[in-house]
């Protein structure tokens, strides 16, 4: 298998890898240092999802590198952890990790919407949620085993592995299921 | 791929192929409808999936973990088979889905009880896993690569339609889940007959399927009761003839009320015994009644609803006494099934706060003589984080000076016990003195933690005896030191204790019977 093949079927499972990182994350460090009430689930899950919608709609519009918004996914996770850190259970300051989780949000729907000119539909999905359950596995079990530090470094060294693999662009290798 | 080629109506996939089109030909007349219905019912599915595998399989964090893990390997199964799939298959695949997932909580039931009937309990952790993905979630989750592939819609307007379809499907839970399982249902059905109308099913037979449903919807909820009550009488052996006097999903669990025929009680959180009579009442004593008649408190606060029968004991020697719960349908129940033995529709001096333990001990500036913990054991994060030492130490800022913290250490504290043992390590490192007692009628062992405890061992010998307390070990506070040796105390970054408790749980539950 060329070396082109196997980055272009690396990058959707790094994605989604990363995505089930973030979300263990988030939804540790939310319910365990702003409240585990019900609010605090729901604030997560509709902010990702209205996030993701936003990301699909003007992803194909947006032109800057998935690197960046990579990035960007990374520094909105890292801030939410900081102002959990200073401020822990402050409610009030709520609205603010509602937007942060939307902006890390955007990432998946950008990515998907980037991405449907590379893959096939069914390829990238099926990828991506592999990815995303070998994450949410792998990040759960860690944290129980090793602590918060995993939810930490874990998705530092998975960007850093995506930027290594570059954005795929359309072209001459299709990837089929 | 040819626009003629999307576009050509092509009955069995043997002609497709030969055609060299590709199986699915054009499936539907409206392809944002079907998905946004399908993100809107996958989330409703496994709102009901989530609840009644994670209480079949007795849930803990390896159980919710897999679970999950099942329900999202089901949408894998599903983009696997959307390139392969018959579009003559689409429309008998919707009908027998329907099916299987209005009648799932009661045919899961029956077959771990028949599971159980052969002594087979330990297949449920394999059989429903591996069933859940193919049943579940699979179906939904072909459409949408589907519809992509086929080029009906760009794939981003088909995955911006289906997460619209899951926020929907979200506000449906939070505004109507409380009404129960049969108006999630409701909403449910009439979005699988939508896409089935989608689907070109014929507008008469999706009349006859709504008309089976809704005949459905109404003997469901007694056959929801009987199925429920047999599960727990086969399964936590309960008395025969136990019967269901509620049975709900909170926005957290699903919460369980019986009551035998000799009129005992029970409550049960996603499988787990929160309470049975007579034998919780034990425990309540031991943590409530023990420590009020030590301590005489003014103001006193328990972290954890159950039936609150402690806060009735509590409350007899108190001025107030405040219940914080997370769970408003637990609180609910408490209230409506177990006055007998919380007394709330009589006593004056009890409030009920709904909020995370958490949250509400940073936030309040109240102090408490007396702060009960009486938190489920450390099976899951969220719980293990309720005795964890950040915890400990709210609890402890919020004791007024002379107040007791009180903790149930969840197994009996023995030097091969380590659940306890770093319990009582957490403890240690926030308080100055920690008296454990191990009463043999509950099994399990108590910690009473405060800088300065406001009685000794004489007197702590004597609130049992004169609670009815025959025997029991006590250990003061050089004991539990020697006891915890080199355990360590719990913190947000050492919950492998979940793991442990989890994996041990589950290995009880395999070799059940």
């Amino acid at each position: 298998m060329a070396l082109s093949t196997v980055k272009k079927t690396a990058y959707p499972i790094m994605v989604g890898l990363m995505l089930g990182l973030l979300q263990v994350g988030l939804f540790f460090q939310l319910t365990s240092m702003l409240s585990s009430g019900f609010g605090t689930y729901l604030m997560i899950t509709l902010c990702w999802l209205i996030g993701s919608a936003a990301g699909v709609t003007f992803g194909a519009k947006v032109t800057p590198r998935m690197t960046y918004l990579l990035v960007l996914a990374l520094a909105s996770y890292a801030i939410c952890g900081f102002l959990l850190a200073r401020l822990p259970f402050e409610t009030e300051v709520w609205p603010a990790y509602a937007a942060l989780v939307a902006l890390i949000g955007t990432y998946p729907g950008l990515f998907f919407a980037r991405m449907a000119s590379v893959y096939r539909a069914r390829t990238l999905f099926l990828l991506e949620n592999n990815g995303f359950i070998i994450g949410m596995v792998t990040g759960t079990l860690l944290l129980m085993l090793v602590g918060r530090v995993a939810l930490w470094i874990m998705p530092v060294v998975i960007g850093v592995t995506l930027c290594l693999l570059r954005e795929p662009t359309p072209g001459r290798l299709p990837i089929t299921a | 791929m040819t626009a003629a080629g999307r576009n050509a109506v092509l009955t069995s996939p043997t002609a497709a192929v030969a055609a060299g089109y590709p199986v699915s030909g054009r499936v539907a007349r409206a392809p944002l409808l079907i998905v946004f219905f399908g993100g809107a019912n996958l989330i409703l599915i496994q709102w009901v999936l989530v609840r009644e595998m994670t209480t079949l399989l007795l849930g803990t964090e390896l159980v919710v973990l897999l679970v999950s893990a099942s329900y999202f390997t089901g949408l894998s199964v599903g983009y696997t088979l959307s390139g392969r799939i018959w579009r003559s298959w689409l429309a008998p695949l919707a009908v027998l889905t329907l099916t299987l997932h209005l009648t799932l909580p009661i045919w899961f039931r029956l077959l771990v009880v028949a599971l159980n009937a052969i002594s087979a309990y330990w297949a449920a952790f394999l059989l429903l896993p591996l069933l859940a993905p193919f049943v579940v979630s699979a179906f939904y989750s072909v459409f949408l690569p589907l519809f992509a592939d086929e080029g009906e819609r760009s794939l981003a307007r088909l995955y911006a339609v289906e997460l619209l379809g899951t926020v929907a499907g979200v506000m449906v839970l939070v505004f109507l889940s409380s009404l129960g399982m049969q108006i999630v249902y409701a909403v449910y059905s009439a979005g699988l007959l939508l896409i089935l109308l989608a689907l070109r099913l014929r507008p008469n037979h999706v009349g006859l399927l709504g008309t089976l449903v809704a005949v459905w919807l109404l003997v469901l909820p007694d056959l929801n009761t009987w199925s429920n009550s047999l599960w727990y009488v086969e399964m936590q052996e309960l008395p025969a003839g136990t019967k269901t006097l509620f049975s709900g999903y909170s926005p957290y669990q699903k919460v369980d009320v019986l009551e035998s025929p000799d009129g005992g009680r029970y409550l049960y959180l996603d499988g787990l015994s929160h309470f049975s009579s007579p034998d919780g009442i034990r425990l309540n004593v031991v943590i409530g009644q023990v420590p009020s008649m030590l301590i005489h408190p003014k103001t006193a606060l328990v972290i954890g609803a159950g039936v609150m029968q402690t806060e009735q004991l509590i409350a007899d020697y108190a001025n107030e006494v405040t219940t914080v719960e997370i769970d408003p349908v637990v609180a609910e129940v408490g209230r409506r099934y177990f006055q007998a033995f919380n007394k709330m529709d009589s006593l004056t001096n009890r409030q009920v706060i709904v909020d995370d333990a958490k949250h509400f001990v940073a936030r309040s500036d109240q102090r408490y003589d007396l702060i009960v913990a009486d938190t489920p054991a450390l099976f899951s994060l969220q719980t293990a984080t309720l005795y964890s030492a950040p915890f400990f130490q709210a609890a402890g800022d919020h004791l007024t000076p002379g107040g007791v913290l009180v903790a149930n250490l969840t197994s009996p504290f023995v030097p091969d016990d380590l659940v306890s043992r770093r319990v009582a390590a957490t403890l240690l490192a926030q308080f100055k003195e920690v008296m454990v007692v191990s009463p043999a009628s509950v099994g399990w062992s108590f910690a009473y933690a405060a800088d300065h405890l406001p009685f000794n061992r004489a007197k702590m010998e004597a609130a049992l005896r004169a609670s009815g307390e025959q025997q029991f070990t006590i250990f003061e506070t050089p004991a539990v030191q020697a006891m915890v040796g080199d355990a360590q105390p719990i913190t947000l970054d050492s919950l492998d204790l979940v793991l442990q408790t989890s994996a041990e749980w589950i290995g009880d539950r395999l070799s059940w019977r």
